[in-house]
Parts: C-alpha cells; structure tokens; sequence
C-alpha cells in the first residue's frame, strides 16, 4: 500500500493551487460559498466559474484528447476534485454534462456524437440536463412511460418528466424513454440527446424547500427528433445508462468530501468565535465529525487507487453514496447542536441553515438511502430473496 | 510508485494463509476449552506468527504493520484465545529498543498484558505500559513479570497498540456478521427466510457498511505508520481507527445476536465470546467517545491555531 502522489502529481495540485488562489474571487468563502440565492444570477455565477476552469485547462481532465480532453489520469482527476473542494470552489452548473451524458457518450456514443457533444461539455458551450425521473417513477426508474416512438426519419415523443435539474438553463437533455412495451420493462427502454429549446418541450420550474428553483417539470409532447441522437442500442437505453453509472457512482462529485472538511472548518470557526451553543460538547462531536470525515476520503482513496488500477467498480460505490450524504446531514445536524440559537439567528450561520436545507436531498436523488442498501444487499451481499419481485 | 489504498494479493495471501492455520486449529482450541489459550499460543508460535512490526523510521527486519494488523485480524476472525497484539507491541518494541528477544515470548509461552488490567499481575509474564491515552507523545514501558525488571523504550507503542486492537475487533465483527448473513439465508419464518425482510436486508448493509468503515481507518493509520509519516498525524489516524472500531464493532456483534434470535443468546451457540471479545477491545485503551473527545480537542486546537494566524 502506499498513497503518495508522484513528483508530477504534486507538482500538478501545487501548479492548480496557485491558479485557484488567483482566480477564485478573494472572499470566496463564509457565507458566498453556495452561491447567489438569485437563481439567474447564480446561473450565471456557476457558468462563468466553468468556463474559466476550461480556460485554465482543468476541464475534461482525464478524458481523450481526441476530443478536447487532457488524457491524464483519474488520480489527476481526484487532485483536481479535492483542492475545488477543499476551497468550496462553486460547483458548477453541468455537473450532469460532466459526470453523467460525457460517460455515457463516450462509453456508447457514436463516433459522430462524440466528435459533436465532448469538446462542448469540455468548455461548458452545452449545459445538460438529465430527464429520467417521472411523476410515476422515482426509485423504481425502470417503469418510465414517456414513449418515443419510430417515425420514417427519426422519433416522436410523448410523457413527462419531473425534477429535472436545472433544465431551465440548460440546451440538452439526456431522455430515457421507452420504446417496447411488450417487453419486460428493463429491456424496452432507449436514451435520447434532445434539445431543450425544441417544439414540443415545455419546462416549468420547481420551487425547493431552500427556496431556490432548480428542479423542473418536462412536458413533452409530440416533439420530433432525428435518429443521429439516439444515443446506444434501440432497447438498451437501461444497459447503457447502468454500465457507465456503476463505475460513475464511484467517482461522482470526488470534491464533497473536501467540501464537507470546509464546512467543518467554517463551523468551528463560528463556535471558537463564541456563538456557540455553551453547553454542547463541543470536542465530542466535532472529533466525531472529522473522524467520520477523515474515513469518507480514506473510501475516495480507496475507489481512486482501485480505478488506477484497472479494477472495475461496481455496486460498492453505494457505500461512498450512503455514507457522505448521511454524514452531510448529521454534519448539519450537529451544526445545530453546536450553535443553539445561533444556528437559527446569526448571521455567519446561514451557510448551515440552507445547507442543513439542501442536504435533505442528498439522500434522496441519486438513488435514496433505502435504495443504496438494497443495492448492498441484493450486489454485495448477495442476501438470497424471496419470491416476491420487487427491490 | 503509484497510488494503492487497497490490499494487494501478497496481502491477501498472507491473511488467508493466516486465517487458514488458525481454523485448521479450530477445533482444538474452542475458546472455552480449559487449555485454550495454550493451545492457541502453540498454534501461533508453530506458525512463527509473532513477530516484531518496524516501528516508524527504524530498521526494517520485521513486518509492516498493513502485515500485522492483517494477522490480528485473522485471529479475530478466528476467535483465537491468545493476546496476540500485546505480544506484537512487546516484541516490536524489544527488538526497537535491540534488546533480544527470548524465545518464550516468540512462541507464545509467555503471556502479555496491558496496565491497568486488574487481573496483569498474576497472569502475564510482562506487563506493557504505553502511556495515558490522552498525552500527545509518551514513552513505552514494560515490565517482566516474575523479575520485575522495568524497561522504558524511547517509543510511543500507543498507535501500533491501537491499530492492532482495532484490526482484531474488525476480524471479530466481520466473522459475527458472516454467521449471521449465513443465518438470515437458512432459517425461514412466515415462509421465507430471514434475509428475504428489507429490516434485516438494510440492516446487514449498514453493518457491512461499518465493517468497510473499520477497515479503511486500519489501512491508513497503517499505512501513515509503515511510512514513516508526521507522528501527530499517525497518532490522530491511529485515534480514528480504535474509535471508529469502539464504536462500530459493538453495533455490528450486537446486530449479529439480534439477527440470530434466541439462538445467538444461547451459550452453546458461542456468539458471546466474540461478543465480549469486542466489547472488551472496545472498552479498553480508550472508549469510542474518549477517542473522539481526544480528535476533537486536537481539531479544533488546530483551527484555533489557523484563526490566530488569519486574525480572522
Ligand atoms: C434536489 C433533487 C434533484 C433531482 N434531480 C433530478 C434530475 O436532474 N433528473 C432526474 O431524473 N431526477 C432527479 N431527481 C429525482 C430523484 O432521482 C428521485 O427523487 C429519486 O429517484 C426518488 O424517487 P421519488 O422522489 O419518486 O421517491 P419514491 O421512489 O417515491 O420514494 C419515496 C420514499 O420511499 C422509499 N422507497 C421507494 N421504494 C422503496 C423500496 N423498494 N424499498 C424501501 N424504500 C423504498 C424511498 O427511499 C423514499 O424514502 C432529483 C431529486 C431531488 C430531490
């Protein structure tokens, strides 16, 4: 064993510490940090801090060249993550262009989709959303009912979808729809790269519990697309899309963790400063906290060095997408316990009181926590079943 | 050298060759057995098992302490009566200090305790002093038994202790869990068999869950250790691991009784020796809440020293 980065790695992180320390505005922290609540203008925000982190070189990291990529490798990638996060760095906007529609096309996209769609999610020119979600299907996504159907030169689609992220400042559109319904339903589903600013798509965003608007809904309705964006086999849309997130899940949002550490570090600022809450156990339950932090990133080293490696990652990675977004809340949770009052009245606490906000989400997008361990149960552990179907 | 947070297949081979002499020796040394522990102790000195770990930035003669910690974990597994991490450390810090080190301790013959066991005296040959959990840096001592001979080594066996304590806690838990994933799959009530109920499914994931927890803070307190890192940050990572497995190891020995039902409450059955195997581990050289007070003192000790800096 051994995790030492290389002579070239850490010239790499000591290189893009220096970049972030001049391009990240000088009071980026404390309270900015998730942004301006104005939607539009934290649209705005996060898209001009991805450009200039293409324009700096860091975008596409460890994809191919051939297509506006830098061919390093994961372990660059893994740097990159944990020094954004260890500055809250903003998050961006295209996440599901990056770490979503970017896999997927590059794992199943034709030669041409790959040639047209890459070197832009590179340089955030295309923002994507992810339109898998239905008003009838959430954790059991494979029942979708949004049909396309064949047409002489392409594909006409009809159904609706639902918390779409950011789709309102989006161009495309990753769509699962079904194709067959006279197949077992894991098998009569197709994926599609629509455009959002088409006839026949109508979007009307969503208000969260934080205020903000960043989920949709999608109406579709009889919207014509050519074949050229068929994305992968008609039929095969579900095999498509799991292959690529099994090993995704794994490698998904890296920077959380060095966030989290951040967060963290801000909190004990506040209570160090005296508005804590006087009778919490203070050394307690942050020695917990950074304790549970501190094996979070042993997990991320572990998958990184798995993947250089060669190893292929599977349905482990639901441990890394249980354990940050539970340790998220009770991070916030505790933020609670530590501040008393002030967690509901300081000024310099409103960073925790929309985190604890935001982080009610994380255990429910991305597969809830009820479905990550039946994912342990049924792929790691092999428990055996009954004869009931269902997860 | 490039990054590898992960056992490689020499590891493996040696927890498995480990694991497999212990359970070949299975039968003969059932923890209740009256010569238990000297049966285990042959077992261990047949297999030339105890050995001196390299302490951090010394000679390199013994193994590394991702080796060891491999060892006690399949000795936890195995339940084998023996202190086999207290006879590590001594060792360790024998042959750190070039003292020889005599061939009873080698082949189990000689038994070692940690201060304050309550029981040290009369039943150990040596006693090992590592310090108070709560000190930044402190010295080892140990004593011999019978001759009363005291030895202060200029060594802080505190991480090695924990790292080895949290390993046999993990090999503990990992096989109470295995029983009871064995257990859920064969017994069948109301039609089915236990493991078919998403309690007990969801249940079993967050046990593995802590079980993969427990293993991660072990590598790499290990791994800080084997390479010589800052001695703060190995004491800290050595913290985590015995309060992560003070912690974790009780919850996942408990579920596997619950998961059992009255069965896992019998004596026969023997889930209570790997029970209270883990709970004493647990409780000894610092609870989960003593360790992470301690990390949290340390952290925010660290931020305040940063507030200073920053004047913020
Ligand atoms: C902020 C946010 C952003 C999102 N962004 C997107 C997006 O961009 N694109 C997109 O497609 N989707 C998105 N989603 C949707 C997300 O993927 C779904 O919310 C998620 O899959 C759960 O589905 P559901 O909300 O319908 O809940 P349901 O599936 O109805 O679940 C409700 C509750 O029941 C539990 N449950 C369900 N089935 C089982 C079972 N078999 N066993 C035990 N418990 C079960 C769940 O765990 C949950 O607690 C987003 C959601 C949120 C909150």
């Amino acid at each position: 064993m051994d995790i030492r980065l290389t002579p070239e790695q850490e010239a790499f992180r000591d290189g893009l510490r220096i970049w972030l320390s001049s391009n990240l505005e000088q009071d980026w922290d404390g309270d900015r940090y998730r942004g301006p609540t104005d939607d539009v203008e934290n649209f705005a925000l996060q898209h001009a801090w991805e450009r200039k982190l293409h324009e700096g070189g860091y975008g596409g990291l460890h994809w191919p060249t051939a297509y506006g990529g830098r061919g390093l490798g994961i372990v660059e990638y893994f740097v990159l993550m944990e020094e954004l996060g260890r500055v809250a760095a903003p998050e961006g906007i295209n996440s599901i262009g990056r770490e979503l529609v970017g896999p997927i096309i590059l794992d199943a996209g034709t030669e041409a989709q790959k040639r047209r769609f890459i070197p832009r999610i590179i340089s955030a020119d295309d923002i994507w959303c992810q339109g898998f979600s239905e008003p009838n299907s959430g954790s059991d996504l494979a029942s979708v009912q949004t049909f396309a159907s064949r047409t002489d030169d392409g594909w006409v689609i009809n159904g609706q979808k639902v918390w779409t992220s950011y789709a309102q400042f989006s161009n495309w559109c990753i769509l699962l729809c079904r194709t067959d319904r006279t197949v077992p339903k894991h098998k009569g589903m197709t994926l599609f790269l629509v455009p959002t600013a088409q006839d026949g798509l109508e979007i009307r965003s969503l208000r969260q519990i934080t205020g903000r608007r960043e989920f949709n809904e999608l109406f579709l309705t009889e919207m014509r697309i050519p074949d050229s964006l068929r994305l992968g086999p008609v039929n095969e849309g579900w095999q498509v899309a799991n292959r690529v997130l099994a090993f995704e899940r794994g490698t998904t949002r890296l920077y959380r963790q060095a966030r989290f550490a951040h967060e963290l570090r801000g909190l004990a600022r506040l209570v160090l400063s005296g508005a804590g809450n006087k009778r919490a156990d203070k050394a307690l339950l942050f020695g917990r906290l950074s304790a549970r932090l501190g094996i979070l990133r042993q997990h991320n080293l572990r998958i990184v060095s798995r993947i250089a490696a060669g190893e292929a990652i599977g349905p482990e990675a639901s441990l890394q997408k249980l354990n940050w977004s539970i340790l998220h809340q009770d991070i916030m949770a505790d933020a609670g316990e530590l501040l008393g009052d002030a967690f509901l009245e300081h000024p310099a606490a409103e960073r925790f009181r929309e985190t604890y906000l935001q982080a009610r989400a994380e255990t429910i997008y991305a597969g809830t926590s009820e479905i990550q361990r039946s994912i342990i149960a049924d792929r790691v552990l092999k428990l055996p079943r009954a004869r009931k179907e269902g997860v | 050298m490039p990054l590898e947070f992960f056992r490689t297949a020499d590891d493996r081979l040696l927890f498995d060759a480990v694991s497999n002499a212990f359970s070949a020796d299975r039968q003969e040394c059932e923890p209740d057995a009256p010569d238990a522990e000297s049966r285990a102790a042959m077992t261990i000195g047949r297999q030339g098992l105890i050995q001196p770990v390299n302490m951090p930035g010394r000679s390199a003669e013994g193994v590394s302490l991702i080796e060891a910690s491999a060892i006690v974990e399949a000795a936890g597994m195995s339940q084998v009566p023996f202190a086999l991490s207290e006879s590590l450390v001594l060792v360790s810090a024998l042959t750190a200090a070039g003292t020889v080190v005599g061939d009873g301790l080698l082949n189990g013959d000689e038994k070692v305790g940690v201060a304050p066991f309550s029981h040290v005296n009369s039943e150990v040959d040596w006693v090992l002093h590592p310090g108070a959990i709560d000190a930044n840096a402190c010295n080892g001592q140990f004593k011999e038994g019978a001759a009363g001979q005291k030895v202060e080594v200029d060594l802080d066996l505190r991480p090695l202790l924990w790292v080895l304590m949290a390993a046999d806690i993990l090999g503990s838990a990992q096989a109470m869990f295995d029983k009871s994933l064995g257990f859920m799959g064969e017994r069948h009530q109301f039609g089915q068999p236990l493991s078919s109920y998403q309690a007990l499914r969801h249940r079993a994931a967050d046990d593995w869950v802590l079980l993969e927890d427990m293993r991660a803070a072990i590598d790499y307190a290990a791994v800080l250790f084997d390479s010589a890192a800052e001695p703060g940050e190995i004491l800290q990572a050595a913290r985590i691991a015995k309060a992560t497995a003070s912690h974790a190891g009780p919850v996942v020995a408990e579920n596997a009784i619950q998961h059992h039902g009255a069965v896992g409450f019998t004596w026969e059955f023997g889930l209570h020796f790997g029970l209270k195997r883990i709970k004493s581990l647990s409780l000894r050289q610092g609870t989960a809440s003593d360790h992470y007070r301690l990390i949290g003192e340390q952290y925010l000790a660290d931020i305040a020293k940063t507030f200073v800096n920053s004047g913020a």
